[in-house]
């Protein structure tokens, strides 16, 4: 009798668990998707946060779907869920390459996001077409699109366009005479370069430059002797986020009294080391988030807000300014795959990828965004902030003319 | 004259981190003819150390610093007895080997334990800056200066004042002198592992609240600290102390007048120099070959 109460138990329960889960989640296939990123080292903070914005987009995807048709992907009338392969490159160019070959070869990825900086994009960019996956490698050099890579997507407008929107903003506080500290890295210093031309043609002049590896520099405090002796309006810094907050930091040590101006790295991590109180009058090139963050209410649009609230929800943590910027081409890439109906073909994922633009469909950060022939994602706004009162201010909002970017 | 100076202080102030893991260092050499590689790590272990007591457990920093000390010197000793004591009557080759195995599994340790995520302390004067006249050196790096001077001088009495100490020279000198002497050799190998790991402990946690603390923290002092002993003389506390700050302040004066990224070049160039024309190096009473 008692046996056979279990069998019918175990009869029922069957049966209703047929019945409940959906046919599709016993048909649904997966198709995998890379991600490279610094995971140790310096970068591990970035790195986290990209791994991090992939894994929300791939969360939300396979509950979802793209644009609500989910769950998961639909391609060619087949379910797909999305499954995350991830890669710690420690930010070294070789480790990149090892990284691309392993996700492609072991794991036949269509697509990467990653890896982060310029060195590591470069080195990438010589194995990815060889091995047919489309990435999207996070370099802010201007180099990057004009390698005529078929299969990389840039998702930011070069950093030394900002140059000349953060050169004017200097001038326009008063502040003509610069130094300028940047990264080795070509992208930080061609910045550090075009912020000083423009500084210089409008009238201004740079006193005093530098390039550190940040990788064997942890004590910027005789760069910042050298800097304050020639007595600058304003000290330019162009780096990854702990090693600005660290530079600002040793300027501040050896008394330098006057500003600084800061790009988009120096998040809420480096945000906490200064402490924005030390930086009264100084100036951030942010992207929209690092202010929406604080004013919400400025968010017209919503898209910045609702992602960092998602965010912070999952992880309960800070994320990274520059790692984010994979969660917009992640989705791009998904919804990309649908449209080309292939979830192995890349030139066919890259060709769909404006389209799956277009449609505005994706709960992105920057929605009106374009993918140009050469790869670049270009559309998103970028800010300038003033430190006033130990806040931030918003100075201007600009765009980077998209004919000069073509 | 100002920048000079100034550049004189941040060197002075940097200087002192690697006074602190080469004496230690040299102590350690002195007694048991092995250079401890892993000199660097377990100064970054003191570090997070003093940052999770501090900003985890809210204990005082000082207590912290005192505790850390402890904390390594016991991790020191059990190094010793577990590392390197077994094997030392083996070929030199052997302890080198586990001194970079040490160094491995000590960065290895701290990936998996602290994770690799840049930290950082923040502690009542993290961004306290003094001034001297036009000179500026923030808090934390005055006591760096301070505090490696104070622990100078009581190693000093300590060597120079006590039995002990006497005993720790006399091995570092003649070991099998030491021996007939009746000193306890393998026990002075013991409390020069604990004292020379005490001292990269001490130079963790004063340096911690200045820097971002991350596993690897500790290579870049442990090259400058080798590269001091060697300039000093090895085996000569003496040395190690003042080539650690010739080589603090060439790394800034190369810094500052030149480019940070050849700062290093020019210490190991300086440090290569010094063993052509004095192979001995500064202090130094005999040329060491390895």
């Amino acid at each position: 009798m008692k046996t056979k109460s279990i069998f019918l138990s175990v009869v029922i329960l069957l049966v209703a668990g047929a019945l409940v889960c959906p046919a599709y989640a016993q048909q649904m296939k997966s198709v995998k998707i890379g991600v490279i990123s610094p995971l140790s080292g310096p970068l591990t903070f970035i790195g986290t946060s990209m791994l991090r914005c992939v894994q929300l987009m791939v969360k939300e995807v396979n509950e979802k779907g793209t644009t609500g048709n989910g769950p998961g992907l639909l391609v060619g009338g087949q379910r797909y869920k999305l499954e995350v392969v991830n890669y710690d490159d420690s930010a070294d160019p070789a480790k990149s390459v090892a990284g691309m070959r392993k996700l492609a070869e072991m794991y036949n990825v269509p697509v990467v996001l990653g890896p982060f900086g310029t060195p590591q994009v470069w080195a990438t960019q010589e194995v990815n077409v060889g091995l047919k996956v489309l990435f999207n490698g996070l370099s802010t050099s201007d180099e990057s699109r004009k390698k005529g890579n078929a299969l990389y997507i840039q998702e930011r407008v070069p950093g030394m366009y900002y140059g000349d929107y953060m050169a004017e903003a200097c001038f326009e506080k008063g502040y003509k005479k610069a130094a300028v500290l940047t990264d080795i890295n070509e992208a930080y210093v061609s910045w550090g370069k075009r912020f000083g031309q423009k500084l210089t043609s409008l009238g201004g002049q740079v006193v005093a430059v530098q390039a550190v590896d940040i990788k064997n520099t942890t004590d910027y405090h005789s760069i910042m002797t050298s800097f304050k002796a020639k007595n600058p309006d304003v000290i330019f810094v162009a780096t990854y986020e702990e090693p600005t907050a660290l530079a600002v930091n040793h300027a501040l040590d050896v008394g330098y009294k006057g500003k600084f101006i800061v790009t988009s790295d120096f998040g809420i991590k480096a945000e906490r080391i200064v402490g924005l109180d030390r930086m009264e009058g100084s100036l951030n090139q942010a992207m929209v988030h690092t202010y929406y963050r604080k004013y919400p209410d400025q968010d017209k649009r919503g898209y910045a807000t609702a992602f960092i609230k998602k965010y912070l929800d999952t992880y309960k943590e800070d994320f990274a300014q520059p790692g984010l910027s994979v969660y917009d081409p992640a989705w791009m890439f998904a919804r990309a795959m649908e449209i080309s109906g292939s979830v192995t073909d890349a030139y066919a994922i890259r060709a769909a990828c404006p389209k799956a633009l277009e449609e505005g469909k994706l709960p992105i950060i920057f929605p009106n965004v374009d993918v140009l022939k050469n790869g670049l994602m270009w559309g998103a706004p970028e800010l300038i902030l003033e430190v006033k009162g130990g806040q931030y201010k918003l100075m201007k909002e600009f765009r980077v003319p998209r004919n000069i970017l073509e | 004259m100002v920048e000079l100076a100034q550049y004189l202080l941040n060197g002075i102030s940097q200087g002192c981190v690697y006074v602190l893991l080469a004496s230690g260092l040299t102590i350690i050499f002195g007694i048991l003819n092995v250079p401890n590689f892993a000199q660097g790590h377990l100064y970054m272990v003191a570090a997070y150390l003093g940052f999770y007591m501090v900003m985890s457990y809210s204990t005082n920093y000082w207590l912290a610093l005192v505790l850390a000390t402890f904390a390594l010197g016991i991790l020191g000793l059990l190094v010793y007895f577990l590392v390197f004591y077994p094997i030392r009557n083996a070929p030199e080759v052997n302890l080198f080997v586990a001194a970079m195995a040490l160094l491995m599994i000590l960065e290895g340790g701290a990936l998996f334990l602290f994770g690799t995520e840049t930290k950082w302390f923040l502690i009542p004067w993290s961004r306290s800056v003094l001034s001297f006249g036009s000179l500026t050196l923030q808090v934390q790096r005055v006591i760096v200066i301070v505090g490696t001077t104070v622990v100078m001088f009581l190693l000093w009495f300590f060597i120079k004042r006590t039995a002990l100490g006497a005993a720790l020279e006399a091995t570092a000198q003649h070991r099998e002198g030491a021996l007939l002497c009746g000193i306890k050799v393998s026990r002075i190998s013991a409390m020069a592992f604990v004292v020379g790991t005490a001292l990269a402990g001490i130079a963790g946690v004063l340096i911690g609240p200045a820097v971002l603390l991350e596993p690897t923290m500790g290579m870049g002092p442990l090259l400058v600290a080798f590269s001091a002993i060697i300039f000093g003389g090895l085996g000569s506390i003496a040395g190690a102390v003042v080539g650690s700050l010739i080589l603090g302040v060439v790394e800034s004066l190369a810094s500052g007048y030149i480019s940070a990224i050849y700062s290093l070049a020019f210490v190991f160039a300086i440090m290569i120099v010094m063993l052509l024309f004095r192979p001995k190096g500064l202090f130094g009473k005999e040329v060491w070959r390895p």
